[in-house]
C-alpha cells in the first residue's frame, strides 16, 4: 500500500509545491531587473517564500500523518511517517535545485564553495523541521510531560547562551553564532555534522511517532 | 406478511409468530409455494431476534407446513386439502380440550357446554 | 468464524479504565453497544481500530491479528468514528477514488449507488458538505468494500430521519448478505431495535450485560396491579411512580415477580411487554444507581 500512499501524499500537496515553483519563477524573472544577479541576492529574495513554505509544510506534515491514520487506511504508522517525510525531502530538493540552476546560469562567480553552502542551508532546514516534527509527535505520547520537557529543553537551548552572554559580558556564543559557526565550517565537516544530526533526529522522530499513545487530535 | 406482536399476550414471541403463520397457512391465506419473508427480514420487521424467528420456522419445518430451498429461503409447503383440515381439526381439538377442562373446573356441566357451543356456532352465521 | 474477537482489551487513563473487555461477534451478527456518556464506547472503538494504543489484550478481525505491523486487516474494516478526515478541496467523487486505491475489494458502482440512496451529491467539494453529508460520505467509505467487520460509533449523529432510515436499510442488506458482523454504538436503542440481535451494555469501562435481545424482551415486563397497601420490595422489580391503590413496577423477571404478587394474594395483574429501548433505559438507570450506591 506504500506506493498508493505516496501517490496520495503528493496529490494532496501538489498545489503547494506548484505555488512554490511559480513563485521561484516569478523571482527569477524579477532578478532580470537588477544589475547584481548573484545567487545570494536571489536566495535572499526567495527566502520569504521559502520560510512561509517551511512553516506550512511542517504543520501540514504533522497533520497529514495523523489524518491518514485517523482515516483508517490500511497503512502502518511507519509507512505514513516515511511518505510524509518524502514529500518534504522532494520539495526541499526541488528548491535547492532551483537555486543551483539559478547560480549556474546567472551567477558568474558561482563556485563549488557556494554549492556546499546551499547544501548546508538545505540540511539546516531539514534539521529544523525534524526538531519541530519531534515536538508535534511528542504531543501524542504519554505522559504529556515528555512534550513539555522537550519544549523546555529547546527553550533552554535558545535562551541559555543569551543569558550567559548578558552575565559574562562577552560577545559571541549565542545559538545564532553557533549556527553561523556550523555554516562557516569547512565544507566537508559542516555537511557531515548536519547530515548526522538530521539522520539522528529523523530516527528519533520515527521512534517517537511509533510510540504515540493516541493518533487523534 | 403482516404479523402482529401483542403487547399484552403472555405467549412468547416465538409462539406468537408460530401461531400466526400456522393459522394463515392452514386457512389457505398463504398459498402453496408462497415465499415467506427471510428470517432476518421478519426479525427486523417485528423487532425480534433472529433466533426467535429461526426457531418458529424450524417448528413449521418440522410440522411439514413449510419447506426450505437452499440459499433461497422458506416456502409454504403443498398440503393436500385433507391434510390441511386434518391438521386444523387436530389443533382445534387440542385447543377445545383445554377450554373444556377449564370450563369443567369452573363447574359447567355438559348441557350448559352444549348450549354455549350451539349458541356460539349460531352467531357465526 | 468469529469476525471480531476481543480478548482482555484494556486501556488505562488517570481516573478511568476500560476493560478488560472480552467480546466475540460471529459472521452475520449485529450487536448494539449501549452505554451512558463516558461509559467507554468510543474509547473501545478507538482501541479496536488502533487510533488509540491499547494497554493490553488482543483483537482479531476475520481471523487476522490486529497489530501495528499488520495492517491489511483494515481492508476488512468499515469504521465510522466521530470524525472522518477527507480531502476538503476535492469532490466527494475524488475522495472516493483516492480511497478506493487502498481497497482491492472496492466496488465503485456500489459506492455510487449508496451515495445515490443517501442523496449525497458526489460532484461537490467536501468542504461545502454539512456534518450530515460528511457522515454520508463516511458511510459510503465504510461499506463500498463490503468489509467483514463494521464498527459504527453513533453513525446517525447529524443525519436526517430519511438518511438514518436508509443507513439502517443499508446495514440490514450488508448483514443479510451474511458476510459481515456489525457493532453499532448508539444512545437510541429504538433505532437499532429491528437490526440488532444482541445488546451489549458497557458501564464504567466494563461489559455488564451481553444478551440476545429477545432473552431480555421475554423476561422484562411492566406489571400493574391493585393493592390497598403498598407492596415493598418485590423480587426482580423496580417500583415505578404509582398512586395507591394502583401500583406499577418494571420487572426483569416478570414470572418471578408475578408469582410473588400472587402469593401476596394479588391476582389481577396486568402484564405488558417493554420495548428494547425501555429495557435499555431501565438497565442504564440501574447501572447508574448501582454506581451511586458504591460511592
Amino acid at each position: 500500500m506504500f506506493p498508493e500512499l505516496l501517490k496520495t501524499e503528493f496529490l494532496a500537496n501538489r498545489f503547494l509545491m506548484l505555488l512554490g515553483l511559480l513563485l521561484n519563477v516569478f523571482f527569477i524573472l524579477l532578478m532580470g531587473v537588477f544589475d547584481d544577479r548573484a545567487v545570494d541576492v536571489f536566495i535572499g529574495a526567495t527566502s520569504i517564500v521559502f520560510y512561509i513554505h517551511v512553516i506550512v509544510m511542517v504543520v501540514s506534515h504533522s497533520d497529514q500523518k495523523i489524518t491518514r491514520l485517523y482515516a483508517q487506511l490500511p497503512v502502518t504508522t511507519q509507512q505514513i511517517f516515511w511518505a510524509s517525510w518524502l514529500v518534504i525531502l522532494t520539495w526541499l530538493a526541488a528548491q535547492t535545485l532551483i537555486w543551483f540552476a539559478y547560480g549556474l546560469w546567472f551567477d558568474a562567480e558561482f563556485e563549488a564553495a557556494q554549492i556546499s553552502l546551499l547544501l548546508q542551508r538545505a540540511l539546516g532546514v531539514l534539521v529544523f523541521l525534524a526538531v519541530i516534527s519531534i515536538a508535534f509527535d511528542l504531543w501524542g505520547c504519554r505522559p504529556r510531560l515528555w512534550f513539555w520537557l522537550y519544549v523546555a529543553f529547546l527553550a533552554g537551548l535558545i535562551s541559555l547562551p543569551i543569558i550567559f552572554d548578558v552575565n559574562s559580558d562577552r560577545s559571541g556564543q549565542t545559538l545564532s553564532d553557533l549556527l553561523l559557526a556550523t555554516f562557516s565550517m569547512s565544507t566537508g565537516t559542516g555537511l557531515a555534522v548536519l547530515s548526522v544530526l538530521f539522520v539522528g533526529l529523523l530516527l528519533a522522530d520515527l521512534a517517537v511517532f511509533k510510540r504515540n499513545d493516541s493518533y487523534l487530535y | 406478511m403482516l404479523l402482529h406482536i401483542s403487547e399484552q399476550s403472555s405467549a412468547t414471541l416465538q409462539e406468537q409468530i408460530l401461531v400466526q403463520i400456522r393459522a394463515r397457512i392452514l386457512s389457505n391465506e398463504l398459498a402453496t409455494d408462497f415465499a415467506l419473508p427471510s428470517i432476518r427480514g421478519l426479525a427486523k420487521d417485528l423487532k425480534v431476534s433472529v433466533i426467535t424467528v429461526q426457531r418458529a420456522y424450524d417448528t413449521l419445518l418440522n410440522e411439514g407446513l413449510i419447506y426450505a430451498r437452499r440459499g433461497k429461503g422458506f416456502y409454504v409447503a403443498a398440503l393436500p386439502e385433507s391434510d390441511r383440515s386434518a391438521v386444523a381439526v387436530a389443533r382445534f381439538e387440542t385447543n377445545l380440550q383445554q377450554l373444556l377442562d377449564a370450563a369443567r373446573r369452573d363447574g359447567l356441566d355438559e348441557t350448559q357446554l352444549q348450549q354455549i357451543f350451539t349458541r356460539a356456532l349460531g352467531k357465526e352465521d | 468464524m468469529a469476525y471480531l474477537e476481543i480478548n482482555g482489551l484494556a486501556k488505562h487513563y488517570t481516573g478511568y479504565a476500560l476493560g478488560p473487555v472480552n467480546l466475540q461477534l460471529d459472521c452475520g451478527c449485529a450487536a448494539a453497544l449501549i452505554g451512558a456518556n463516558g461509559a467507554g464506547k468510543s474509547t473501545l472503538f478507538r482501541c479496536l481500530v488502533g487510533s488509540v494504543r491499547r494497554d493490553g489484550g488482543t483483537v482479531s478481525v476475520a481471523g487476522q491479528q490486529t497489530d501495528e505491523q499488520h495492517v491489511l486487516w483494515r481492508q476488512q474494516l468499515g469504521y465510522i468514528g466521530d470524525f472522518t478526515p477527507f480531502f476538503n478541496d476535492w469532490t466527494g467523487h475524488k475522495n472516493l477514488r483516492i480511497r478506493s486505491q487502498f481497497y482491492p475489494a472496492w466496488q465503485s458502482h456500489k459506492a455510487e449507488s449508496i451515495a445515490e440512496r443517501l442523496q449525497l451529491d458526489l460532484n461537490k467539494k467536501v468542504k461545502t458538505y454539512s456534518t450530515g453529508q460528511r457522515t454520508k460520505l463516511s458511510i459510503v467509505c465504510a461499506l463500498a468494500h463490503s468489509p467483514a467487520l463494521l464498527l459504527f460509533d453513533e453513525p446517525s449523529n447529524g443525519l436526517d430521519p430519511v438518511a438514518r432510515q436508509t443507513l439502517l436499510e443499508l446495514l440490514f442488506e450488508e448483514i443479510e448478505a451474511g458476510e459481515t458482523a456489525l457493532l453499532y454504538a448508539t444512545h437510541h436503542v429504538s433505532e437499532v431495535e429491528g437490526l440488532a440481535d444482541r445488546l451489549i451494555f458497557l458501564n464504567n469501562g466494563t461489559v455488564t450485560l451481553d444478551a440476545i435481545k429477545d432473552d431480555l424482551t421475554e423476561k422484562w415486563r411492566h406489571l400493574s396491579f391493585r393493592s390497598e397497601q403498598a407492596i415493598g420490595s418485590i423480587p426482580y422489580a423496580t417500583p415505578q411512580k404509582s398512586e395507591l391503590p394502583y401500583q406499577q413496577v418494571i420487572s426483569e423477571d416478570y414470572e418471578a415477580s408475578a408469582a410473588f404478587l400472587q402469593q401476596q394474594g394479588i391476582h389481577d395483574i396486568e402484564i405488558s411487554r417493554l420495548s428494547a429501548e425501555q429495557i435499555a433505559v431501565e438497565i442504564l438507570r440501574n447501572n447508574a444507581n448501582g454506581a451511586n450506591h458504591v460511592s
